[in-house]
């Protein structure tokens, strides 16, 4: 049995990161983030800034617990929104991201014309999608979905052409159809990068219902927001920003945690647990 | 004697970047302009509550008829989204005056205690409306109860309907609001998607204009079923009053001497609106002339935007009564005429 | 014949009928604005069952476009491969194919990648994982069953790509320029591997090769190519005793043949002195 050493790669399983390791990849941010709280509060208390401004933190927390349960409805609202916009924005993408790699006149359609719909900035025609669909729900999950579907398209694209040719052949010599290939080798090796488009979709589309309720809505963190800048209550406003950080954070770790499952595999999860132990 | 990385000191440096004419540019980013040796002049921007329209055509005609300039003010007018915006930029410092409703103003010195002081009064009886579409269910402000508002957050018809609501028997509960974007809030109301629609009277105009197949729109203004109260004027801090009292009267006469120009010239007025608001229809414009004339022309009214105690007690005791307002101010200290003469 | 493995047929060994013709092959590619390349020019050869054969040529000369084209992944722009007797016009699937870049799948285990075959023929993974298991030991690998590609040695690697190719009990075992990226004393190691591994089942082998001594060492045949468009320049029959140990390559025979191999290339005005 031989070993190369001249790569640094060993013929043995790379260790998983030790305890310590893997709990700094959260303490730090905890850490950081705690410093920023208490210097703002310092801030605010003793600068000379006025509450209208910029409240301290302790009385948007204050806020946020007095207010939980309109809080908590406003989010199911807009988490529904967002989260069936991505869906959409998914489901639609993906398809027509593989259907692009193996169709050439629908790559010469369509995708000039993805191109182009992406350039208008969503929040330009969000009005234009409100008259349409109207005030309520369907024109956010739209907006979102309009917002966030061509990141998914494009990654999706440069995932499943950036496989290597050899493992195709090696499923045709082997007597596999076209389907198969595409499910057994450009598929896998295409997750990763779907999965990047994943997560910028899901940011996007937090962003796009936002951008639908500020147009025109009854219910959702957005409009509660406005409604709270409307009072001059600036404690709320950035309660809304708040819950707004944690439902966007949140949303991006499912996917995260969706992505460590099928990508395990992949040298960018190496690198971070190869970076972890220190041998990089 | 300067390093070449040009770290000296501002003053040297300033110097050096004027010989080579890009002074104007520097200077402007560093904050700092280059001041001739008379009176210098006075860098103001004036908040408007609103996209502007025909009903904010004074400023303009006062910008552009030089009433401004000849008292040392460069003055930039910026266009708001609601009262309350604008308000939060004044006591944000971003702006030094504000044309915003002297209710609303009134209510946040109470609950807030910003220091906002009225310097005049253009809107002198309430502008503010509850829109509708007539035949469509709609016969008095009541028959609003179980149907959607469309309003912009901070507005002050949102923020006065309590009293609209209480004194025309509407049960607020009963009714559901909408939030809008002051771009598409007429668009809301002539597309069915919101029953009613709050704003001020100066909107009839435009949306009688744009009405949709034979629809005809209907207004119930507040003041006429019994809450009435100073609206839009001119506010600023205290503390700059104190500070600037010289240029606090320069720009209230300045804009009263703008009013009293578009009232007596509306047409060369709305021109120079043009100038800085190419897209507005002329028509509506003056239409909306014709409203301010009739909304800034009080009973006894002696100087053109004077207010009087009486009514800006009447003001606060609406808000005390139909608005819950728990702590009243000192009314003295709220406003002044004396900058107006 | 997509599922090779069900439908294998029994293979007869006679020596006077080839295994493997290649008859007159040409490849063409259209390339852009350039006019056509012409990458193999008439080339014809025989293989007999069961024979290790080694293409040597210089870069670009067409030795793989010629192991695409006799393995049916490509289709030659003129004259026609044969195996067993069939002509064939699409993937051959009674073949096993190694590359030099080892193509394992990165998201399978070394197990799961050496059983791809059962997967593709839809066959059940539990009856062929002894196979699988088994051909891994003899390739040195137990115990790395349930390792990630991205674990091994590049040596590992290309060992798991052969066994992958070799669960199908394939009649033909195509490799292009398999051991090309590993230095060179995993190279030895592996051309003796492969030679154990074929001595055992006696399958025919086109082994394509830049190392004028690695095919020495290894082949039955050796066919030299010219640079392209490649054409046959030469169609050596190595005469060394089997099993082959290293020191043969010490031997003044195999100095022989890679001295004349090297005279056909300098006769092309490859590997020149002066």
């Amino acid at each position: 049995m031989s070993t190369s050493a001249s790569t640094g790669e060993i013929g043995t399983l790379v260790l998983p990161s030790t305890g310590a390791r893997k709990s700094a990849v959260y303490l730090y941010p905890c850490i950081a983030t705690i410093v920023l709280f208490i210097v703002w509060e310092i801030a605010t208390r003793y600068g000379n800034i006025s509450p209208l401004i910029l409240p301290p933190p302790t009385e948007i927390f204050a806020t946020a617990v007095a207010k939980f349960p309109v809080l908590v409805r406003m989010s199911l609202v807009t988490s529904y929104e967002f989260v069936l916009g991505f869906i959409l924005a998914a489901v639609v993408g993906l398809p027509l991201g593989a259907l692009i790699v193996y169709a050439r006149p629908v790559e010469m359609t369509l995708y000039p014309m993805l191109v182009a719909f992406q350039t208008i900035p969503k929040a330009a025609i969000a009005p234009v999608f409100i008259v349409w669909l109207g005030t309520g729900i369907t024109s956010k999950i739209l907006i979102a979905f309009a917002i966030s579907f061509f990141p998914i398209v494009i990654d999706t694209i440069i995932g499943l052409r950036s496989t290597q040719p050899e493992t195709i052949y090696v499923v045709r010599a082997m007597g596999g159809t076209a389907f198969q290939v595409f499910w057994h080798v450009r598929l896998p090796n295409a997750l990763p990068a779907i999965f990047g488009g994943l997560k910028v979709a899901s940011t996007l589309a937090v962003i796009g219902a936002i951008v639908g309720e500020f147009v025109s809505s009854d219910s959702g963190i957005g409009y509660l927001l406005l409604v709270a800048n409307g009072e001059l209550d600036t404690r709320l406003v950035f309660a809304c920003v708040l819950v707004l950080t944690v439902l966007g954070l949140v949303f991006f770790f499912i996917i995260d945690a969706f992505e460590r499952v099928f990508v395990r595999w992949h040298v960018s999860a190496r690198q971070a647990d190869l970076a972890a132990t220190g041998s990089n | 004697m300067q390093g070449p990385t040009g770290k000296s000191s501002a003053s040297t440096s300033r110097r050096k970047f004027l010989t080579t004419g890009t002074a104007a540019g520097f200077a402007f980013a560093a904050g700092v302009r280059p001041r001739p040796a008379r009176a210098a002049t006075e860098k103001i921007l004036f908040q408007l509550d609103w996209i502007p329209f025909g009903r904010h055509t004074p400023y303009y005609a006062a910008l552009e008829n030089g009433f401004y300039s000849e008292k040392g003010l460069e003055v930039t007018i910026a266009q708001g989204r609601s009262t309350i915006q604008g308000i939060r930029t004044l006591v944000a410092g971003q702006s030094q005056f504000i044309f915003q409703d002297i209710a609303v103003m009134l209510s946040v010195r109470a609950t807030e205690g910003a220091k906002i002081r009225s310097l005049a009064c253009m809107y002198q009886r309430t502008p503010h409306t509850l829109f509708y579409i007539k035949n469509n269910g709609i016969n008095q402000p009541k028959d609003i109860e179980g149907k959607k508002i469309a309003f912009t957050p901070g507005d002050s018809p949102r923020r006065m309907f309590p009293a609209f609501a209480k004194a025309s028997g509407i049960d607020e509960s009963k009714v559901s609001w909408l939030s809008v974007d002051p771009n598409s809030k007429n668009a809301v109301l002539l597309n069915h998607q919101a029953e009613g629609m709050v704003t001020y009277i100066f909107t009839l105009p435009v949306l009688q204009k744009s009405a949709q197949g034979g629809d005809q729109v209907g207004a119930f203004v507040y003041g006429d079923y019994g809450a009435d109260f100073y609206s839009n004027g001119i506010g600023a801090m205290e503390e700059y009053i104190k500070e600037k009292p010289e240029v606090t009267r320069n720009f209230v006469q300045a804009t009263m001497k703008g009013l009293k120009f578009t009232l007596d010239h509306p047409k060369e007025a709305v021109g120079m609106l043009k100038n800085h608001q190419p897209q507005l229809d002329e028509e509506v414009a003056l239409q909306e002339i014709e409203i301010l004339r009739n909304i800034s022309n009080a009973k006894n009214l002696k100087v053109l935007g004077s207010m009087t105690k009486e009514k800006m007690q009447e003001t606060q005791d609406l808000m005390i009564k139909y608005m819950d307002l728990k702590s009243p101010v000192a009314l003295d200290q709220a406003f002044t005429n004396e900058f107006l003469a | 014949m997509r599922n090779g493995l069900a439908m294998k047929p029994r293979l007869v060994f006679d020596s006077a009928e080839p295994f493997v013709r290649v008859a007159g092959v040409d490849k063409v590619f259209a390339s852009h604005g350039r006019g056509a390349l012409k990458a193999v020019d008439n080339v014809s050869f025989e293989i007999h069952a069961g024979e290790f054969i080694s293409i040597v040529g210089p870069s670009g000369c067409g030795k793989s476009t010629l192991m695409m084209m006799v393995s049916g992944l490509t289709l030659p722009s003129a004259g026609e491969v044969v195996i067993d007797s069939k002509k064939v016009t699409r993937p051959y699937t009674n073949l096993g194919i190694v590359f030099q870049r080892d193509a394992l799948l990165e998201w399978r285990t070394v197990l799961e990648n050496v059983l791809l075959q059962a997967d593709i023929s839809r066959l059940d993974r539990k009856q062929l994982r002894p196979k699988a298991i088994d051909l891994l030991a003899r390739a040195g690998l137990s115990g790395f069953e349930k390792y990630y590609p991205w674990e091994l040695s590049g040596g590992m690697r290309q060992r798991v790509a052969i066994c992958r190719a070799l669960l199908n009990d394939p009649a033909l075992l195509l490799m292009d320029e398999p051991f090309g990226a590993l230095d060179a004393m995993t190279r030895e190691q592996m051309n003796l591997d492969l030679q154990r591994i074929w001595t055992q089942n006696r399958k025919t082998v086109l082994f394509i090769t830049h190392s004028i001594s690695e095919a020495v060492f290894l082949s039955d045949r050796i066919i030299v190519m010219t640079p392209r468009p490649g054409r046959v320049a030469a169609d050596l029959r190595i005469d060394l005793p089997r099993p082959r140990k290293l020191a043969v390559r010490e031997a003044t025979q195999f100095g022989t043949y890679v001295a004349k191999i090297r005279e056909t290339f300098q006769s092309f005005g490859l590997l020149r002195e002066d």
